[in-house]
């Protein structure tokens, strides 16, 4: 899945990864690595030790790909890195072997991401092999990449 | 003097009333002067034998009841009051204060007699008598005993109840001996309560007794000295020193203080977790605070110079210790800093230090500007003459003097051999290097350090504190500082500056000439403090950005600068300001590493800030710095080509919403005199940010952002908008609310169990409904002065109006809202707000809403009058009145709106007389129900009712009409009715209910049959069963079907007439002569059996069995019957004693056939007659054996499910 390659085709060559962000500044919603993981976080406290303690930061977060779920605290001075994250739809063209065919915008077909687990995937086949055309939305953070959403085309 | 008689006369309505609230105000009628004074009155309390508790039982009741219906027919000698009632009282209490219960009920009895009032007294001589005594009995019983934990808040109340009401002078009339040991013992216990309170904190206990009390006595510490001008000049220095001294000491660590320390000297260190929810001390504690504060005015002399030593000694051993941490950190590199329990008990020291200090000095400085307090004025006025004011000016304009007394000036004292002699103001916006500028300052504070007396010295200590921790946060010793002493201290200085900083001398009579030649308008000392501030707040702003709430103190201190032109017009002279602006205009560290809240404040700083008073050049260059940065990156964006792909980037939504925050700073910061500007520059936006609802529509925080910058418009702006300005912001709502209702179009709400949280925009937009809506309440829009020659001529006619945004707005609202959600407590009181608004507001429009949605509007103002809170129901009263009158003005009957006010009619009615209501709601209630009757009046059954029942209330017999004084007589009156007259005792009005009912049968109205409300027909019944006047002449004919309304609710449908009686018929004949009947869940059928009865001579025993209480009326023979608890029978009902059992289950269920089925059995001898759906036919065989019968059973209303009846014998039914 994680390809370096890929890098080029996205057009996000020499863009990092992530980028440092102060504790403090995350909000709900936004995004952070937990663990090694991109997250979204879902929840998000501040707590200190004693009345004339730092603050600290407790967040909760949602793997973005997994769905897994990560905590972590740490204290609100701390930099905590944000994920880069991309957001693309491509065109659905085939499904073969449990990977999907999808065109790009300059008209290239990747053939590189498999078919999601789960509803989704299934949603997706079905739809498919029922003759729908639709756009199947990509998220990509931190080299990884998986097959999220799909809507019908609009045209 | 009967205890029987005694406890029949108290209303139950009072003991409900007392027990709710058990510190009600005594306020007895005349008629009690008499008969507390029956010498039978006081043997109840001297006779104390071992019957103690009765007695004070009794004494509570004689307390709580101030209709004293039976005494006042006691022949009486007068004298003056119960005097020899408190020492009955006090040697109750000490007999029985080991009992804590009893205790307890001695203690609020005293409590209640410590608050009589009113009419009891005949004049001053007899009230002042009545507290001289209270006192000497309350002074005797406090010095007699040692109080017990349990008695704390019962004397804590008496005092408390004594001191707010009794007139002053009433209270100064008193001998001055006793006044002076009255006081003397508030004192000590006031001390020995707050020591208490303190221990109870360190022990951390559950039950904060003498917490309250404390809280109760300071609060009475407040009401006295507050009008102390009736008292002897100084009367309360003494004690407020005592009282003062003993907060301070509790609040401090060892030696100085007590804290933390437990009964036996043990101190406890324990850190604890504190979440971000637990509220600063200055917040959690402010009464106490406010009390001490304003006792240590009282005692200014004493108090200030305390603090000011305090609070410098322990900056200067904060100093020291930082020190020692900053070599040890540099001769080793262990980070470890080890002890941090000594900074922590400093930090806490000084926490309170400077909280009291702050409360002492200045008032809350909320809304209006603060005056100085005139105690704080005196003080300095009187110390002025030991001030040499031009050594001051000279001082303050010659900084090459040496500073001497700054403790630990160290490395930089040196530097001011080099500095030349420039003017203090300059100091802090000088670019030299940071060692100087710091010497600058540091020299400035010192002399206003040596050379204030007074308060100003007390600030000066502060301002130390806040150079230590800002020459600490340099020396990156951040780590060990205290965020929440740094909150203090910007706190602090936010207080001061509001109330001290440019003070403004016509507002005072007389004026401390230190403190305007050190702070007032043109003071070098006003510029220099202004430029310590500021650079304070940029300092705070980089340091402390991981700490939220230090963050959000400090913009606010920013906000006080620049919030006042004069002080503003300072401000902007100062380099940093500037830089601080184009900071944050480009985003650049550390202030983007704010949290939003503070971001937004900040931004409404710097707009603020940009209405100084500058030349039009630099004002130019500083909008250009400030405002049009935003602008351009925000429309670079959204213009850009591909704006539509990129605009789901983390980095474009993160642009977004920071631009989204600072919209909503922009428009915080609207001041009359700036709106004109900053209109125009939000409407720009206001329309690009409806092209975002489409963008972000699955980006609930984005859209919520967006609403969230049009109701900060609506709320700041519309109120000072002219007509043309306000259409151009109608419209831009409308076309808000337009997106928002096809985004949210068949948008499911279903998640019940969702959180508050994610229902944020329709709260948005129903917040923003109401703050339209507000413009027609608060206007200050003048379009000549606020827009001069911006106002285009307004023709082209009113495109939009308010009523048209909001109600189209209801429209969207009122489908998304529902039953559920009316659970979150913002919301449902958030829907109240608006409903009731329209309801004021555009009553004309009601009727025209489209049928479903008035229904859910009506539905929904019944249902906040009668299930919500009492804040909830007094909003619907209140949109009650306008739709009346709106009826009124119609003529129109019959229109649902007309139908509906009938129907709250009666809803109000009950309300007012028949349920136990809140008393606050009376007033609400009452105007309700004036205007609902004025309206239907016409009605003549109604109004016969009402006018029957308020015969006593409205004097004068002509019909109420809708004018003011009538109005207010009316209420006046009512609200005595409702206080003073007991239900039970309102024969009148209850009686009539029947009558009117007959009446009306014979009146043969096309009216809708009036019915009895559940609740009369409670009433009813108990009033029948007490007075023992059962058996019914006097009745209409309760037993007709349809006497009890359907309530489809309880599943209860009424037979029809016809089918009543056929079963009615069927089950006489099968009971015969003298045969008993149960009904179960049937009681149409018992009505119809008990009318048959009447009529022939044929005599059967019915018994009723039914969920529904208002069948009660029925007297014995009803049952109170659960068919969840099928065998649950009372014990008179003996098994198989019935001939026949005739059942109509609730519920087509087997479950429910299947637990009847149970009862059934267990009464019949044999026979059974069974009426359920058709679709129950197998069950019913099953589980009784039963045939189903070809008659079919009908109903008034048609039920849509096929109806049967079932036996298990030979009848006529069957073919």
């Amino acid at each position: 899945m994680a390809d370096t390659d890929l890098d080029f085709t996205s057009g996000d060559a020499g863009a990092s990864a992530t980028f440092p962000m102060q504790c403090s500044a995350l909000r709900k919603n936004g995004f952070v690595v937990l663990k090694g993981r991109p997250c979204k976080i879902v929840e998000m406290s501040t707590s200190k030790t004693g009345k004339h303690g730092h603050a600290k930061v407790h967040m909760v977060g949602i793997d973005i790909f997994t769905n897994k779920k990560y905590e972590d605290i740490c204290p609100s001075t701390h930099n905590m890195d944000v994920p880069n994250i991309k957001r693309n739809d491509y065109q659905l063209v085939d499904i073969s072997e449990g990977f999907l065919s999808l065109m790009m915008d300059n008209g290239d077909v990747r053939e590189d991401l498999r078919v999601p687990e789960g509803d989704l995937g299934k949603e997706i086949e079905s739809k498919f092999s029922a003759g729908e055309e639709m756009l199947v939305t990509v998220l990509s953070a931190m080299g990884e990449e998986s097959a999220v959403a799909l809507k019908p085309m609009t045209k | 003097m009967e205890r029987g008689d005694f406890e029949a006369s108290l209303g139950r309505h009072y003991i409900a009333m007392f027990e709710a609230t058990p510190n009600v105000m005594l306020k007895p009628t005349e008629s009690w002067r008499e008969s507390l004074l029956d010498h039978r009155v006081m043997d109840l309390f001297f006779t104390i034998g071992d019957r103690e508790a009765d007695l004070i039982v009794e004494a509570r009741k004689l307390c709580m009841s101030s209709e004293a219906c039976v005494f006042c027919q006691l022949p009486m000698g007068r004298s003056s009051v119960p005097l020899e009632l408190f020492e009955g009282v006090y040697v109750v209490h000490r007999k029985i204060r080991e009992d804590s219960d009893m205790a307890q009920d001695s203690l609020q009895c005293l409590a209640q007699l410590a608050s009589m009032h009113g009419p009891i007294f005949p004049d001053e001589n007899a009230q002042v008598t009545y507290l001289a005594h209270l006192v000497e009995g309350l002074l005797n019983m406090i010095n007699g005993i040692e109080i017990e934990d349990s008695e704390a808040v019962g004397i804590a109340n008496i005092i408390s109840n004594l001191i707010s009401t009794f007139p002053r002078s009433v209270l100064t009339a008193l001998p001055s001996e006793l006044f002076g040991s009255f006081v003397n013992c508030l004192t000590l216990l006031t001390c020995s309560f707050g020591r208490s309170a303190a221990l109870e904190e360190v022990l951390d206990k559950d039950d904060m007794v003498y917490m309250e009390a404390y809280d109760k006595l300071l609060e009475s510490w407040l009401t006295l000295v507050q009008e102390d001008e009736h008292f002897p000049r100084g009367c309360f220095i003494q004690p407020a020193v005592q009282v003062f001294n003993s907060y301070i000491q509790c609040h401090l660590a060892a030696p100085d203080g007590t804290r933390n320390l437990t009964a036996n000297g043990v101190s406890s260190h324990e850190e604890e977790e504190i979440n971000e929810l637990q509220e600063d001390d200055r917040e959690l504690f402010s009464d106490q605070l406010a009390s001490i504060g304003m006792l240590g005015r009282i005692a200014a002399d004493h108090c200030i110079p305390l603090l000011t030593g305090l609070l410098e000694d322990r900056v200067t051993r904060l100093h020291g210790q930082l020190q020692r941490h900053q070599q040890h950190l540099m001769s080793t590199s262990d980070t470890d800093t080890g002890d941090r329990i000594v900074l922590d008990e400093l930090y806490e020291d000084i926490h309170w230090i400077i909280l009291v200090s702050g409360y002492l000095l200045a008032d809350d400085p909320q809304g209006e500007t603060p005056l100085i307090p005139s105690e704080v004025m005196e003080y300095s006025i009187k110390h002025s003459t030991e001030v040499d004011i031009n050594t001051t000016l000279q001082l303050l304009g010659s900084p090459g003097e040496k500073p001497t007394s700054i403790p630990g000036c160290l490395t930089n004292v040196e530097c001011l051999g080099m500095c030349p002699a420039e003017p203090a103001t300059r100091a802090a916006a000088l670019p030299g290097p940071q060692p100087w500028r710091q010497a600058m300052l540091q020299h400035y504070s010192s002399h206003i350090i040596q050379l204030e007396p007074g308060q100003r010295r007390l600030l000066s200590a502060v301002l130390r504190t806040s150079e230590v921790e800002s020459r600490a946060t340099r020396a990156s010793l951040t780590q060990l500082l205290s965020p929440q002493m740094g909150k203090d201290i910007v706190w602090f200085l936010r207080r001061w500056a509001k109330t001290y900083l440019l003070v403004d001398e016509k507002l005072y009579g007389q004026i401390s000439m230190p403190l305007s030649t050190a702070f007032g308008p043109d003071t070098e000392g006003a510029q220099w403090i202004v430029g310590y501030l500021l650079d304070k707040v940029i300092n705070n702003l980089s340091v402390w950005s991981s700490e939220p709430e230090l963050a959000n103190d400090t913009v606010e201190l920013l906000v006080t600068l620049v919030e006042r032109r004069e002080r503003a017009n300072i401000v902007v002279q100062c380099e940093n300001w500037w830089s601080l602006a184009k900071q944050f205009a480009s985003r650049s560290p550390p202030l983007h590493m704010l949290s939003s809240a503070v971001q937004r404040t900040l931004m409404k700083a710097l707009v603020l800030g940009g209405f100084a008073h500058m030349d039009s050049d630099t004002k130019q260059q500083y909008w250009a710095e400030v405002l049009h940065p935003l602008q351009q990156r925000f429309l670079n964006l959204i213009n850009q080509e591909n704006f539509a792909q990129i605009c789901q980037e983390e980095v474009v939504k993160q642009e977004i919403v920071a631009t989204l925050e600072a919209l909503c700073g922009i428009a915080e910061a609207t001041q009359i005199d700036n709106v004109a500007s900053l209109f125009s520059f939000l409407m720009d936006f206001l329309s690009n940010c409806i092209g975002l609802m489409e963008v972000y529509r699955n980006s609930p925080e984005t859209i919520n952002l967006i609403i969230e910058v049009f109701v900060e418009v609506a709320h700041k702006q519309i109120c000072y908008l002219g007509e043309t300005k306000s259409m151009k912001l109608y419209e831009v709502c409308l076309m808000l609310l337009q997106v928002y209702s096809k985004n949210n179009l068949g948008r499911k709400r279903l998640d019940v169990a969702g959180e508050e949280e994610q229902y944020q925009d329709l709260l948005l937009i129903m917040e923003l409904l109401t703050n339209l809506l507000s413009k027609e309440f608060i206007d200050f829009s003048d379009s000549d002065e606020v827009f001069r020659g911006q106002e285009q001529s307004s023709g082209g006619g009113r495109a939009v109006s308010a009523a048209d945004v909001v109600l189209y707005g209801v429209n969207i609202v009122l489908p998304l809202m529902s039953q559920d959600l009316l659970k979150f407590p913002s919301l449902c009181n958030q829907y109240y707000k608006l409903i009731t608004f329209i309801c004021e507001i555009f009553p004309e429009k009601i009727p025209q809403l489209p049928e479903d949605l008035f229904k859910s509007l009506m539905c929904s103002l019944e249902l906040g009058m009668t299930t919500m809170s009492s804040e909830i129901s007094q909003l619907c009263l209140e949109a009650l009145s306008p739709l009346a009158e709106q009826c009124a003005k119609t003529q129109e009957k019959d229109t649902p709106l007309f139908i509906a006010t009938q129907h709250f009619l009666k809803l109000v009615f009950d309300m007012l007389v028949l349920q136990k209501h809140n008393t606050e709601m009376t007033v609400a209630a009452g105007e309700a129900l004036y205007t609902l009757v004025c309206l239907h009046q016409r009605d003549a059954v109604i109004y016969q009712r009402l006018a029957e029942a308020f015969n006593g209330l409205t004097a004068s017999s002509t019909p109420p009409t809708l004018d003011r004084k009538q109005k207010v007589a009316f209420l006046k009156s009512l609200e005595e009715f409702v206080a003073n007259v007991n239900i039970y005792e309102m024969q009148g009005a209850i009686v009539f209910f029947p009558h009117s009912d007959s009446s009306m049968k014979m009146s043969d109205s096309d009216d809708e049959e009036p019915r009895l409300s559940a609740e009369t027909l409670a009433a009813l019944q108990e009033f029948y069963t007490e007075s023992g006047r059962t058996g019914g002449s006097v009745r209409g004919d309760p037993f007709s079907v349809g006497a009890v309304e359907e309530d489809w609710r309880m599943s209860q449908f009424w037979y029809s007439e016809e089918t009543a009686a056929r079963l009615a018929e069927e089950v006489l004949q099968q009971a015969g002569e003298h045969g008993r009947i149960a009904c179960v869940s049937a009681p149409s059928v018992y009505q119809k059996l008990k009318q048959l009865e009447s009529s022939r001579s044929q005599r059967a025993s019915t018994v009723l069995l039914e969920f529904d209480r208002r069948f009660a009326v029925y007297g014995e023979e009803f049952v109170f019957y659960d068919y969840n608890n099928p065998l649950c029978l009372p014990e008179g009902l003996l098994p198989q004693t019935f001939d026949v059992v005739i059942a109509d289950p609730p519920y087509l269920s087997e479950e429910c056939l299947s637990k009847v089925a149970l009862t059934v059995q267990y009464l019949t001898k044999d026979k059974i007659l069974l009426c359920t759906g058709a679709t129950m036919e197998e069950h019913a065989g099953k589980l009784l054996n039963l045939k189903i019968c070809s008659y079919l059973p009908k109903h008034n209303h048609n039920l849509a499910n096929e109806f049967r009846c079932y036996v298990n014998y030979n009848s006529t039914l069957l073919s």
